[in-house]
C-alpha cells in the first residue's frame, strides 16, 4: 500500500532497540508513543503504524506512552503490536479495536517425552490424524455439539468447564493464564447472534494464520536451560504448539460493540477519535462494563477452544503412539492470550494505579512475583509463547522484572511484512507445500490460497523481533522451537 | 460461463444492508445475495441447509445464503444448487477486500469477480481525520465507490469528503447517493430494476445507449477503443464478434474482460452519469472500425 501522505515521525532514540515519537507530532496526543525494536525492524515499519501508534496516544485515560512491539504492523484501529494502559479510575476507555476482532486469539504449548528420533517414521501419519481430529477452516464445527444455554454455561466458566467434562487435565488450567476463565464474564452481555455462531465452534482451529504444529528443540535452540528444565523442555524433543481463538464469536462481540461504541462515544461522552476504528468508552460506563464483561465471554470461549483441542492432540497422539497422553508426558508448558484487555494494578509515576491494559497482538510478559500469575510461576517469571510463521519457528520466552516498562508485555509473533493480497501473488500454496516438505515440514491444509498467504517471506525475521524483546529487556529467551509437521488452518 | 460476482464493502453502518435490501427488492435478475446474516432480509422463507451453505429463497427469485463452510466451495455449493445470473457478496464492516477479491480471480472457477463496490459513509469520513487500516483498503481497492449519506454533510465537507477518497483511488468511479440509490445499471449492467420505479426511491439517474450492429468489429482496434473509453462513462457490456471470434465483453472503471461467447452480432449497452454527452463520439469510433 502506498501510505505517502502520511507523515514519517523523527524518532527520539531511548536505547538501541526503543524509539520515541514525541507528542509534538500529531495534535491531541496525550503521552508520547515508544517502538520497542531494533533500527532495522523500525525502519521497515510502514507510515501507517506510526499513524496508529500515535492515534492510540490521543486515548482518554492512556498514561505513560502507547507501545508497539517489534512484530507490529497495521491492523484495525490499534497497530497489531499495539499496547495501551488507560487509568480506569480516571475517565479510561476501553477500545474493541485495542482488543481486536479474534478476542483471546493466543498459543498453546504441550510438551512429551517423545524426541525427534521417535516421532519422525510417524510424522505423516500423526499430522493426519491432527487434520482429522481437530477441525480448520472457515466454517468448521467442532465435535463439542452446545445448545445455546450450554454455550452461555461455557463461556462463563472457561476452560474448568471443559476439564469438568473430562477434556484434559486439572493440571492444565495451572499452566494456563488466568486459570483458563477470566472472571466476570456474563453471557447476559452477549446477543444472541454471537451465541448463535459460536456454539459449534468449540474445539475448531479456523482459518487464516490459525496453525497447529509438531514442533522440535533442537539442543542448540534452548538458552536457558534451567527454565527448560523447570518448564519439562529438553533437547532433541518433540512439542505440540497451536494457535488459535474465539473463532466467529469473538468477531461478532467486538463487531456489536464497535456499533454500540459508534451510537454514544460522541452524543453520551463527548469522546472525540482521529479513527472510528477506536470507537470507545468509558471504562467505568455501563457500556464500557458490558463491552468488557462480553470480551471476558469470548476469552472463556477461546480457552474452553483451546482446552478442546488439547484433548484431541491428547487423543491423536496415544492413537498413533499406541500408548496413553499420560504415558506420552503431555503435559501443557502453558497457554497464553495476545488480543486481550486486563484490569491490572501497575505503578504510575510512583503510585499504584488500576489500569486497563490494552494487548493487541501483544503477549502479557508478568515477571516474578506479578499476582497476575498461577502460584506455578510466580517465583520465575510466566512462560511466554510466541508463534513465528510457519517455516521459520516459534519461541518460548519467559517475564522478567524489567518488562514493568511494557506493562509487563512483549511480542506475539513474527509479524507480517506485506498484506494477505500481496502474499497470495508472491507464492502459491501447493509449491509452497512441497518446498516445505523438502525441507522436512509436512503441511496439511484445508486452503491453498490460505497457506500462499502464510508463507515465511511474508513475515518479518523472527529471530530478530525475539532478539529486541530480549535486548530491550521486555522478556528474555528460553528456547526456539522449529516445526516439523503443520496442520494449517 | 462464470457467473460474475460483485463484492460490496464498506464501513460498519455505511449502508451495505440498505444496498443489499434494494437489491433483493428490486432486480428482477435471478441474484444470490451472501451475507453475513440474513435475518434482516429472509423473515419467514424457506431455509435450505447445504453443507457449506444456507440459503433462503425470496420473493421475486433472489435467494440469500451464509456461509458455514469455506467461502469457495460455499459458493461452488451456491451455483449447483440455486443456479444464480450473478452472485453479490457482503464483506463484513471489518474485513479487507483485497484476499477475498483475489481468491476469486485465482482460486475460483467458476466465478469472476465484476466489479468492488465500496460504501463509503461520507459523514463519518468527515468526523474522523484517519481513514483506518481497514477502511483504507476498502477504498483503495473499489471499482465502484458510493459516497452514501451526502444529506449528513454540508457542501465544503462534501468537497472535501470527495478529494480525500479521490487521492486514494483516482482509478474508481464516485457515486453519491443518500440512502444507497444508485442505478443497478451500473452494478449489473443492464436496467433491469424496473420494480425499483414503484419504489418512486430516490437516485442519480444513469443514461445509457446502445450500440447494435450485424457484422464483425476489428478485433485489436476495439481493444484499443476499451483501452481509451471516455470518462463519462462508466460501464458497458454486451456481445462483440471481431475476425478473432465472437465474445462477451464487460467492462467496469477501467477494467474490461473478453470472454469467448457464442453471439450472432454486436450488441453493446453504455452507462455513465454522462453517457449521452459521449454518444456521438463513441458510435463513430465504433462505427469507423467496422470489417
Amino acid at each position: 500500500m502506498d501510505f505517502k501522505e502520511l507523515k514519517k515521525p523523527e524518532f527520539r532514540k531511548i536505547s538501541d532497540y526503543i524509539w520515541e515519537i514525541g507528542t509534538d507530532f500529531k495534535a491531541g496526543m496525550r503521552v508520547p508513543a515508544r517502538i520497542v525494536a531494533s533500527e532495522n525492524l523500525l525502519k521497515n515499519m510502514d507510515n501507517q503504524v506510526y499513524d496508529q501508534i500515535t492515534n492510540v496516544a490521543t486515548l482518554p485515560g492512556i498514561v505513560d506512552y502507547a507501545y508497539c512491539m517489534p512484530d507490529g504492523h497495521s491492523g484495525y484501529g490499534f497497530p497489531i503490536g499495539g499496547v495501551a494502559a488507560m487509568d480506569a479510575n480516571d475517565n479510561g476507555v476501553i477500545s474493541p479495536g485495542g482488543i481486536g476482532f479474534d478476542i483471546n486469539c493466543g498459543m498453546r504449548l504441550i510438551r512429551t517425552d517423545l524426541t525427534f528420533k521417535d516421532v519422525q517414521p510417524h510424522l505423516k501419519t500423526l499430522v493426519n490424524k491432527l487434520f482429522d481430529k481437530v477441525p480448520a477452516g472457515v466454517g468448521s464445527k467442532g465435535f463439542v455439539k452446545l445448545d445455546a444455554n450450554t454455550f452461555r454455561k461455557v463461556i462463563e466458566e472457561g476452560a474448568p468447564w471443559c476439564v469438568n467434562q473430562g477434556y484434559g487435565w486439572q493440571d492444565d488450567l495451572d499452566a494456563t493464564e488466568l486459570g483458563g476463565d477470566d472472571r466476570g464474564a456474563d453471557a447476559k452481555t452477549v446477543s444472541s447472534k454471537a451465541v448463535e455462531r459460536g456454539k459449534e465452534q468449540i474445539g475448531t482451529l479456523g482459518s487464516g494464520n490459525h496453525y497447529l504444529e509438531i514442533q522440535h528443540v533442537k539442543p542448540e535452540n534452548i538458552f536457558d536451560e534451567r527454565l527448560a528444565k523447570k518448564w519439562g523442555i529438553f533437547p532433541d524433543q518433540i512439542v505440540v504448539m497451536f494457535h488459535c481463538g474465539s473463532r466467529g464469536f469473538g468477531h461478532q462481540v467486538a463487531t456489536d460493540y464497535l456499533n454500540t461504541f459508534l451510537n454514544v462515544m460522541e452524543s453520551k461522552y463527548k469522546i472525540k477519535i482521529l479513527d472510528r476504528e477506536l470507537a470507545s468508552a468509558p471504562f467505568n460506563s455501563p457500556e464500557g462494563q458490558d463491552y468488557f464483561k462480553a470480551m471476558k465471554c469470548a476469552m472463556n470461549m477461546s480457552f474452553a477452544n483451546r482446552q478442546t483441542i488439547v484433548h484431541r492432540v491428547r487423543e491423536a497422539f496415544s492413537e498413533v503412539f499406541k500408548t496413553d497422553a499420560e504415558k506420552l508426558g503431555m503435559k501443557q508448558v502453558y497457554d497464553v492470550s495476545h488480543n486481550r484487555a486486563s484490569l491490572e494494578k501497575h505503578k504510575v509515576d510512583g503510585s499504584m494505579k488500576e489500569l486497563v491494559v490494552h494487548r493487541k497482538g501483544a503477549t502479557a510478559a508478568y515477571g516474578p512475583g506479578r499476582e497476575e500469575l498461577t502460584p506455578r510461576f510466580r517465583d520465575d517469571g510466566q512462560p511466554v509463547i510466541i508463534g513465528g510463521s510457519m517455516e521459520t519457528g516459534s519461541y518460548l520466552l519467559c517475564g522478567v522484572e524489567s518488562g514493568s516498562s511494557t506493562w509487563f508485555t512483549t511480542a506475539h509473533g513474527s509479524g507480517r511484512t506485506m498484506s494477505r493480497t500481496r502474499a497470495k501473488q508472491l507464492y502459491r500454496g501447493d509449491e509452497l507445500q512441497k518446498d516445505m516438505e523438502k525441507r522436512g515440514i509436512y503441511v496439511k491444509t484445508t486452503s491453498y490460497a490460505g497457506l500462499a498467504e502464510e508463507a515465511g517471506g511474508a513475515y518479518k525475521d523472527i529471530d530478530e523481533v525475539i532478539e529486541s524483546t530480549h535486548q530491550s529487556g521486555i522478556s528474555k529467551k528460553v528456547a526456539k522451537l522449529v516445526p516439523i509437521g503443520n496442520v494449517k488452518g | 460461463m462464470k457467473v460474475p460476482v460483485t463484492v460490496i464493502t464498506g464501513y460498519l453502518g455505511a449502508g451495505k444492508t440498505t444496498l443489499l435490501l434494494r437489491i433483493a427488492r428490486e432486480t428482477d435478475m435471478r441474484i444470490a445475495i451472501v451475507m453475513n446474516e440474513f435475518g434482516q432480509i429472509a423473515v419467514d422463507s424457506k431455509i435450505f441447509e447445504g453443507k457449506n451453505i444456507r440459503i433462503a429463497e425470496l420473493a421475486g427469485g433472489c435467494v440469500c445464503c451464509s456461509l458455514s463452510g469455506e467461502f469457495g466451495l460455499a459458493v461452488e455449493e451456491l451455483i449447483e444448487k440455486a443456479k444464480p445470473e450473478w452472485i453479490v457478496v457482503e464483506t463484513t464492516g471489518a474485513a479487507e477486500p483485497g484476499a477475498l477479491a483475489y481468491d476469486i480471480k485465482e482460486n475460483m472457477p467458476l466465478v469472476k469477480l465484476d466489479s468492488i463496490v465500496t460504501i463509503v459513509d461520507a459523514d463519518s469520513v468527515a468526523r474522523f481525520p484517519s481513514l483506518g487500516h481497514t477502511g483504507r483498503e476498502q477504498i483503495e481497492l473499489a471499482d465502484i465507490l458510493v459516497l452514501n449519506k451526502i444529506d449528513l454533510v454540508d457542501k465544503e465537507t462534501l468537497e472535501s469528503v470527495r478529494e480525500k477518497i479521490k487521492k486514494i483511488n483516482p482509478r474508481a468511479i464516485m457515486l453519491e447517493s443518500e440512502r444507497c440509490g444508485i442505478d443497478f445499471g451500473l452494478l449489473f449492467g443492464v436496467e433491469r430494476d424496473s420494480r425499483a420505479k414503484k419504489h418512486r426511491i430516490h437516485k442519480i439517474e444513469l443514461e445509457y445507449f446502445d450500440f447494435v450492429f450485424d457484422g464483425a468489429l476489428k478485433h485489436d482496434a476495439f481493444v484499443s477503443f476499451l483501452e481509451s473509453m471516455p470518462k463519462g462513462i462508466y460501464r458497458s457490456k454486451g456481445f462483440v464478434r471481431t475476425e478473432k471470434g465472437s465474445f462477451l465483453m464487460n467492462f467496469v472503471a477501467g477494467r474490461y474482460s473478453l470472454e469467448d461467447f457464442d453471439c450472432g452480432k454486436t450488441e453493446l449497452v453504455f452507462i455513465g452519469k454522462d453517457a449521452l454527452g459521449n454518444k456521438t463520439k463513441t458510435i463513430e469510433a465504433l462505427d469507423s472500425i467496422r470489417i
